[in-house]
C-alpha cells in the first residue's frame, strides 16, 4: 500500500520547527513545500476531518483570467502546477482545461471585461473577447439573447478538489511530516515578543513559527494571541445536479448575478451564485433561497437543464477581505506568527503556488514584494489593492 | 421469471428500446418491466453492470431510465401511461451485453480511479480524456422545462410519513384542534407496518392528506426570523404538481425504516430484491420469480416469503446472510453460493430476496435539528417517549427512532408526540443518549465477484477497504475517497451499509451518520425555479386526497 494522507498510530509531537493551523490545501501545499526544502518537523493541524473546510467544499474552478496583475501572474502559475499536479504528487486531480466563459449582459459589465481581457493578453494570456454566434459554439445550449459579450480563456480549468487536498497530505506525510485531523488549536504560547508553543486539545508542540492557514477561522485563530485580522466569514452556498454525459465544456459564469456553473469530470452541474442574505459569522448551512435563486438563474442560462435535478446542495465560508486581496506573511507585533488568509472565495486556486511562496519565504527567509504588498499593514497605512473579477 | 397473476384491466403500452411492453394504465413502470421479464434497466456508472430495480421505494439507482426525453427518471415512482417512451441508459451495445463492461473484467475488485495512470504525463492526459467521456449516465433532456411554480401551505402541524406511527400522530393533533398536513410519498398509506401485515388506524377527516408527496428538505432560515424570532423554517415537498412549500410550527418526522441489502459478491444484480420490493410486487399481482432464495431475515421477508410459497413459487431459506458466498448470472441473477458440509455449493433461482439489517430513514429529522445515533448495525433518531428530539419544534416516532419493531411502545409515542406538537411545543428539548454499538459485523467469504457497499457510484467493498488503508478512516473521508453516497440516491441505499463494515475493514466505528446534505430526493431544477422570492406564490387551496 502506497502513501497515507495521515499516519494516525503517530502521537502528536512535543517539538516542531513549524506548526500549521488548518488542514486545508493551503496549509497542506505549505507543509508539503516546506518538507520538500528541507524543514524536519512540520506538523498540520486540522481541527475536523481532511476536506471539511472550504478545501472540500469549493467547486474547482482555477483561472487566470483575473483584473490585477498579481493575480494574473500567480495564477499562471498555479494553473502550471495543476497541470503537472497528477503526475507529480502521484494521484488524479482530474485537471480538465475547458476554458472560462465569462458572460456580460450589460453595458457596464461588457467594459469591465474589455478592460481585463486587455489586461490579460498584456501578461500573456490568449483570453479573447467573442460575440453571441462564437459564445453559442462554445456552449450550444446557452441563451445568449441579451448578451453583450463574453470572454472566453481555452487555458483555465476545472480540477476536482478533494484529491488535491490528499496529494499534498500525502505528499508531505511521505516527507515526514505530521498531518494531524481532529485536533484543534486551543492556545499559543508567547514570550511577549515571538512564538513559543503551540496548545492543542491532543497537547502541546513546542515551535518558534505558527502560520495561520485557518481560511474563514483565522480571525478566531488570531484572537488567540490578540492580533486582529479584518477578515470575515461569508458563507457561499453551492450545488451539484446528477451527473449528465458531458456537453459542457468551460466553466461558464455571469459577471452580473455572480452565476457559475461547470460540468465536473463525473458528468454532474456544480455551481453557485452570489446571495448576499447571508447569517453572520461562520455559517455552514444551506438555504432554500439559495436553491430558487441558482436555478432560476441557470434556468434561464440553459434552459434546457429544466427537467435536470439537484441532488444535494451545501455550503462552505469564503473568507473575505475589505480590499478583496488576502493577508500574507508576519505580523509586527509578534514574531513567528504568520498569516496566510483572506483569499477570498479563490483560495484554492492559489494554493499551489502560494503555499510554495510562503515555504520559500519561510525557508529562505526572502522578502518577497507580495509578502509586503499582502501584508496586514496596508490597512494600517490605508493602502488598499483592488481586483474586480471575484464571483461572489 | 417473473409473471403476472392478475388480467390486466386497463392495458397500455410503453416502447422500452423499440419494443412494446404492456402495462397495466397507473401501476409503476419498473413493475410493468419487471412483470414483463425485463429486469435490466441499464447499465451501472463506472464498470457498466447490469443494474434493475431492487427496492421499488425511490430509494436506490436500478430503476432509472430516459423517459420521453428526460433522463433518470425513477421508473418505480412512474405511474404508466399510453405510449410512454423509455430507453435504457449508459448502454454501449445493448443493455443485456455491453461493451464497457469490459473495465468490470479489467477490475474485479474494483478500481482506484485517484491513483490509476499517474505515472506517465501523456497516458495521464489519455485516461482523463477516456473517463470524460464515458462519465454520467443519462443525457441532457430534449426538450425545455418551463419554470412550475410552487404553493405555499401554512399548517400547526406536517407530519411526514403515513404509517402507523404517523397516521396515529396526526389523528391526535387533530382532534387536539390543529391543522395537520399528513404526507406520504407512497400512492398509499401503511408504510412498512401495512407491508408487515400489521393493523392501521385510519386517518380522521380533519387531516389533510397528500398521497405521492414526497419530503425533500428542511431549511431554517436565520436571516428571516419568523414572528417569534426564531429561524424560519419551510418544509419543501414534492408531487406530481411540482413543490410544495410548507411553512410548519412543528414537525413530527415518522419517516420509517428501510432495509440494508446483502453484502455479498454480486449483490448488485439485478433480480437481487429486497423484501420488501416483493411485497409490493405481490401487492400489485405480480410474482418475482419461480425459484426464489431467500437471504436473512426480518418480518417483511418471513411475509415475503410466505406469500410467494402461497402462489407456488419454491423458496429456498431464508438463508442465514454468514452462509452465504456469492449470487451470480449474467446478466441476472440465477443461482446463489452457500457454504455447506461439503463446502459450497450452487442453488439455482430467478429471484433473489434479501431481508437486511434496517436503519431508520433519518436524513430529514437530522436536518431538523435532531440528533441521529450509529447501533453498530443502522443509524437511529434520537427521541424520547412524547417523540421529542433535540430540536424543540422536530417530533419523531416510530421505526425512525427505533421503535415500532414489533409494535412495542409506538402507538404511545406517537399518540404522546400528537398532543405534545399540537399543545405544548418548545418543550425542553431531548438529549440522545449515546447509543451501545454492537459488535462490527461479519464480511463476506466469497470472492467470486465485486461486493458492492454503493451501487449508485458503483463502489466496492475492496474501495472502502482501501480508502481507510490510506488513512481515510472516518466515514467523512471515507465517503470523500470512495464516493459512496454521493451518487443518485444520495447515501440512503449504502450509508448505513457503509458505516458498518468501515469498521470491519480497518476504519473508525462511526457514532454519527454523514452531515445530510438536502434536498433528500433528487428535484427538478425548474421546480426550483418556480419557488419565488416569498409572498407571491399561489396558495394551495386543495383540501388534499380522499382516503
Amino acid at each position: 500500500m502506497s502513501e497515507r494522507v495521515t499516519r494516525t498510530s503517530d502521537e502528536l509531537p512535543s517539538a516542531a520547527d513549524a506548526v500549521i493551523v488548518g488542514g486545508g490545501i493551503m496549509g497542506l501545499s505549505t507543509a508539503f513545500h516546506l518538507a520538500e526544502m528541507g524543514m524536519k518537523k512540520v506538523v498540520v493541524l486540522e481541527k475536523g476531518y481532511l476536506c471539511s473546510g472550504a478545501s472540500g467544499r469549493n467547486g474547482g474552478g482555477v483561472r487566470a483570467q483575473w483584473s490585477s496583475e498579481t493575480n494574473i501572474a500567480l495564477m499562471k502559475r498555479s494553473l502550471e502546477k495543476c497541470a503537472e499536479f497528477a503526475t507529480k504528487m502521484r494521484i488524479n486531480v482530474w485537471f480538465r482545461r475547458g476554458g472560462y466563459l465569462f458572460l456580460a449582459r450589460t453595458p457596464d459589465r461588457a467594459e469591465q471585461l474589455e478592460r481585463s481581457v486587455q489586461l490579460q493578453n498584456e501578461h500573456g494570456l490568449t483570453t479573447r473577447l467573442i460575440d453571441a454566434a462564437e459564445t453559442r459554439a462554445v456552449v450550444p445550449d446557452l441563451n445568449v439573447e441579451d448578451l453583450e459579450v463574453a470572454s472566453y480563456s481555452p487555458d483555465d480549468g476545472v480540477v476536482f478538489p478533494w484529491p488535491f487536498v490528499w496529494g499534498y497530505a500525502a505528499g508531505a506525510a511521505k516527507l515526514g511530516a505530521g498531518i494531524f485531523p481532529f485536533t484543534e488549536l486551543t492556545a499559543i504560547e508567547t514570550n511577549g515578543r515571538a512564538v513559543t508553543a503551540a496548545v492543542t486539545d491532543q497537547g502541546r508542540i513546542e515551535t518558534n513559527l505558527i502560520v495561520n492557514a485557518s481560511g474563514a477561522w483565522s480571525p478566531e485563530v488570531a484572537r488567540l494571541v490578540d492580533v486582529s485580522l479584518p477578515n470575515w466569514p461569508h458563507r457561499h452556498e453551492i450545488c451539484s445536479t446528477e451527473p449528465l454525459k458531458p456537453f459542457l465544456r468551460p466553466l461558464v459564469a455571469e459577471l452580473a448575478t455572480g452565476l457559475y456553473f461547470s460540468q465536473s469530470m463525473r458528468g454532474e452541474i456544480v455551481g453557485g451564485i452570489s446571495n448576499e442574505q447571508v447569517p453572520e459569522g461562520i455559517s455552514q448551512e444551506s438555504s432554500l433561497l439559495f436553491l430558487a435563486k441558482y436555478a432560476r438563474a441557470l434556468t434561464r442560462a440553459v434552459p434546457r437543464l429544466g427537467s435536470v435535478r439537484v441532488l444535494r446542495q451545501w455550503a462552505g465560508c469564503y473568507d473575505l477581505t475589505p480590499d478583496g486581496n488576502p493577508i500574507v506573511g508576519p505580523v509586527d507585533q509578534l514574531d513567528g506568527f504568520l498569516q496566510l488568509s483572506g483569499f477570498m472565495g479563490h483560495g484554492f486556486m492559489m494554493a499551489p503556488i502560494m503555499g510554495e511562496l510562503m515555504a520559500r519565504h519561510i525557508m529562505v527567509g526572502a522578502e518577497d514584494a507580495l509578502f509586503d504588498r499582502w501584508n496586514l499593514r496596508r490597512y494600517e497605512r490605508g493602502e488598499l489593492l483592488a481586483e474586480t473579477m471575484i464571483l461572489g | 421469471m417473473a409473471r403476472r397473476v392478475l388480467q390486466l384491466a386497463s392495458p397500455v403500452t410503453l416502447q422500452v428500446d423499440g419494443e412494446a411492453v404492456l402495462a397495466e394504465r397507473g401501476e409503476p413502470v419498473a413493475v410493468a418491466l419487471l412483470a414483463a421479464g425485463r429486469s435490466v434497466f441499464g447499465r451501472s456508472v463506472k464498470y457498466h453492470r447490469p443494474r434493475g430495480a431492487a427496492c421499488l421505494r425511490g430509494r436506490c439507482d436500478g430503476c432509472l431510465m430516459r423517459v420521453d426525453g428526460v433522463p433518470n427518471v425513477m421508473t418505480c415512482r412512474l405511474p404508466a401511461r399510453e405510449e410512454m417512451v423509455l430507453e435504457t441508459q449508459n448502454v454501449m451495445g445493448t443493455a443485456r451485453a455491453d461493451l464497457l463492461s469490459v473495465t468490470d473484467w479489467f477490475f474485479p475488485e474494483g478500481m482506484d480511479h485517484h491513483h490509476m495512470f499517474t505515472r506517465f504525463a501523456p497516458i495521464n492526459r489519455l485516461m482523463q480524456k477516456v473517463a470524460r467521456r464515458v462519465a454520467g449516465v443519462g443525457r441532457l433532456p430534449d426538450a425545455i422545462e418551463a419554470p412550475v411554480a410552487a404553493r405555499t401551505l401554512e399548517r400547526d402541524i406536517v407530519v411526514v410519513g403515513g404509517g402507523r406511527s404517523g397516521v396515529q400522530a396526526a389523528n391526535t393533533a387533530a382532534k387536539h384542534g390543529a391543522r395537520v398536513l399528513l404526507l406520504e410519498e407512497e400512492l398509499s398509506l401503511g408504510g412498512t407496518s401495512k407491508k408487515a401485515g400489521e393493523p392501521l388506524p385510519r386517518p380522521g377527516p380533519p387531516v389533510d392528506v397528500r398521497l405521492g408527496a414526497t419530503a425533500l428538505a428542511v431549511h431554517d432560515d436565520p436571516t428571516q426570523p419568523d414572528a417569534d424570532g426564531r429561524p424560519s423554517r419551510t418544509l419543501l415537498a414534492a408531487d406530481e404538481h411540482g413543490l410544495l412549500r410548507i411553512i410548519p410550527r412543528a414537525l413530527v418526522v415518522a419517516t420509517g425504516s428501510a432495509e440494508g441489502g446483502a453484502v455479498t459478491p454480486g449483490n448488485d444484480r439485478p433480480g437481487v430484491f429486497t423484501a420488501r420490493a416483493v411485497l409490493t410486487l405481490l401487492e400489485l399481482g405480480v410474482i418475482v420469480g419461480e425459484q426464489v432464495v431467500a437471504i436473512g431475515g426480518g418480518p417483511l421477508l418471513t411475509r415475503a416469503v410466505a406469500w410467494l410459497r402461497s402462489q407456488d413459487s419454491t423458496v429456498v431459506g431464508p438463508i442465514a446472510p454468514a452462509r452465504v458466498l456469492g449470487i451470480g448470472g449474467r446478466p441476472t441473477a440465477s443461482y446463489v453460493r452457500v457454504k455447506d458440509e461439503r463446502g459450497s455449493s450452487k442453488i439455482e433461482c430467478d429471484a433473489v430476496l434479501v431481508g437486511g439489517p434496517s436503519t431508520g430513514v433519518y436524513e430529514l429529522a437530522g436536518q431538523a435539528g435532531a440528533q441521529v445515533r450509529f447501533d453498530g448495525r443502522g443509524f437511529w433518531v434520537g427521541a424520547d417517549d412524547d417523540g421529542r428530539t433535540a430540536h424543540p419544534r422536530t417530533f419523531a416516532i416510530g421505526r425512525c427512532t427505533g421503535r415500532g419493531r414489533g409494535g412495542e411502545g409506538s402507538l404511545e409515542q406517537a399518540t404522546a408526540a400528537g398532543i405534545a406538537a399540537a399543545t405544548g411545543l418548545d418543550q425542553v428539548p431531548h438529549e440522545a443518549a449515546p447509543t451501545p454499538v454492537r459488535d462490527p459485523v461479519v464480511l463476506p467469504g466469497g470472492k467470486s465477484d465485486k461486493v458492492f457497499v454503493c451501487r449508485c457510484e458503483d463502489v466496492t467493498l475492496h474501495e472502502l477497504e482501501q480508502a481507510s488503508a490510506r488513512g481515510h478512516r472516518d466515514l467523512e473521508a471515507a465517503k470523500r475517497y470512495t464516493g459512496f453516497g454521493t451518487g443518485w440516491c444520495q447515501g440512503k441505499q449504502c450509508v448505513a451499509a457503509c458505516a458498518r463494515l468501515l469498521a470491519a475493514v480497518g476504519g473508525e466505528c462511526a457514532s454519527e451518520p454523514i452531515t445530510p446534505r438536502p434536498p433528500f430526493h433528487p428535484v427538478r431544477l425548474a421546480y426550483l425555479a418556480g419557488l419565488s422570492d416569498g409572498e407571491e406564490d399561489s396558495d394551495d387551496t386543495d383540501a388534499g386526497h380522499p382516503v
